[in-house]
């Protein structure tokens, strides 16, 4: 054995244990929207909440870290929420069809499991959605 | 090696704002300065160092099986890597669906199982990979493990503060230990400590 690496060893050892005890976390929350849950990054405080809905090419629309870097500046001064709509990202596959009034009552089920406070027309999400 | 990287590091310094269509570079390259608006330059500075150790380690992590002269290992090594390498490839690929829908229908494995998992690997492996060297350098000179440390601590400090500067900014990914632990991996140790000894081997016999 060679012993100047005795040491580094046991400090690298260390060290990895060290690192390995705090695996860390993913902060965003799985919400239940009627059956199936919706992944949601809540961040921020205040009043009113705005919404971050992802649009995209595909009509389903992107992973909620389109808006990572948007909802940290906005979460500055008031609840934010982003998501990923069922059968996006990491969300389950929600039920047919897929039309936007389906979308928005996931929406609406999911923030308010949430516990997002909701007040009609102070939620901002952008405007293809609306609460049925 | 880092002569063999000066000429490449040359041509793109002079293709790339001569001749080259940046459009596309341009773009991405203004969104990484977003993502890291303090440590873009050094990200960038960092990830070619990481580069020329990476391409050092994978010419000289094989020296141990070709010094020992024996054809199964000389053989037998990189093909075992090769292969293990495509059937992960392949796995992912065939069970990709499968590992989205686990994903979805058991969120709360990712915090609970994954990284826990993924942390516990890598600490393990980097105990094995360091202990494993002292007792593969047992025959070098004391002058070339001190030449060797010196090194090593260099190429392993970069890889870790290139590991702290380009985590990923999001705020909703919160693991970056698990890249420091990726980083003390990177430089070899132990197999280099083996190659002496695997010569020595080979002339013996």
């Amino acid at each position: 054995m060679n012993r100047p690496l005795i040491p580094l060893a046991s400090i690298l050892s260390l060290v990895a244990i060290v690192l390995a005890v705090d695996p860390g976390h993913f902060a965003f929350a799985y919400v239940d929207a009627g059956g199936h849950p919706l992944r949601m990054f809540i961040a921020g405080h205040g009043q009113p909440a705005v919404v971050f809905e992802t649009g995209g090419s595909a009509g389903s629309g992107d992973a909620l870290e389109s808006w990572e870097r948007v909802q940290p500046a906005v979460s500055a001064f008031t609840t934010t929420v982003s998501y990923d709509r069922a059968g996006v990202g990491w969300s389950a596959p929600g039920p047919q069809p897929r039309d936007a009034r389906q979308v928005a009552r996931e929406l609406h089920t999911a923030l308010q499991n949430a516990g997002v406070h909701q007040s009609k027309g102070s939620t901002t999400t952008v405007p293809t959605i609306r609460y049925g | 090696m880092v002569l063999a990287w000066v000429p490449i590091l040359v041509f793109l310094t002079v293709w790339l704002p001569s001749w080259a269509n940046t459009t596309r570079i341009g773009g991405d390259l203004y969104l990484f300065r977003l993502l890291y608006p303090d440590s873009w330059l050094a990200i960038i500075f960092l990830a070619i160092f990481g580069l020329v150790v990476l391409s050092w380690r994978f010419m000289v992590g094989g020296l141990w099986a070709g010094l020992s002269g024996k054809g199964y290992l000389y053989y037998g090594v990189p093909a075992a890597q090769l292969i293990l390498t495509s059937l992960v490839l392949l796995a992912c690929g065939i069970w990709s669906d499968a590992i989205d829908r686990i994903g979805q229908q058991r969120p709360d494995l990712a915090n609970a199982v994954v990284l826990p998992a993924a942390s516990w690997g890598l600490a393990v492996w980097v105990m094995a990979k360091y202990w494993f060297a002292a007792f593969s350098w047992h025959k070098i000179a004391p002058h070339q493990v001190r030449k060797f440390l010196l090194a090593w601590s260099c190429a392993t400090l970069g890889l870790m503060a290139l590991a702290i500067l380009a985590a990923p900014p999001f705020d909703m990914y919160r693991q970056k230990y698990l890249y420091l632990l990726a980083a003390l991996l990177m430089v070899p140790f132990a197999r280099l400590g083996i190659a002496p000894a695997a010569w020595a081997k080979n002339r013996h016999h």
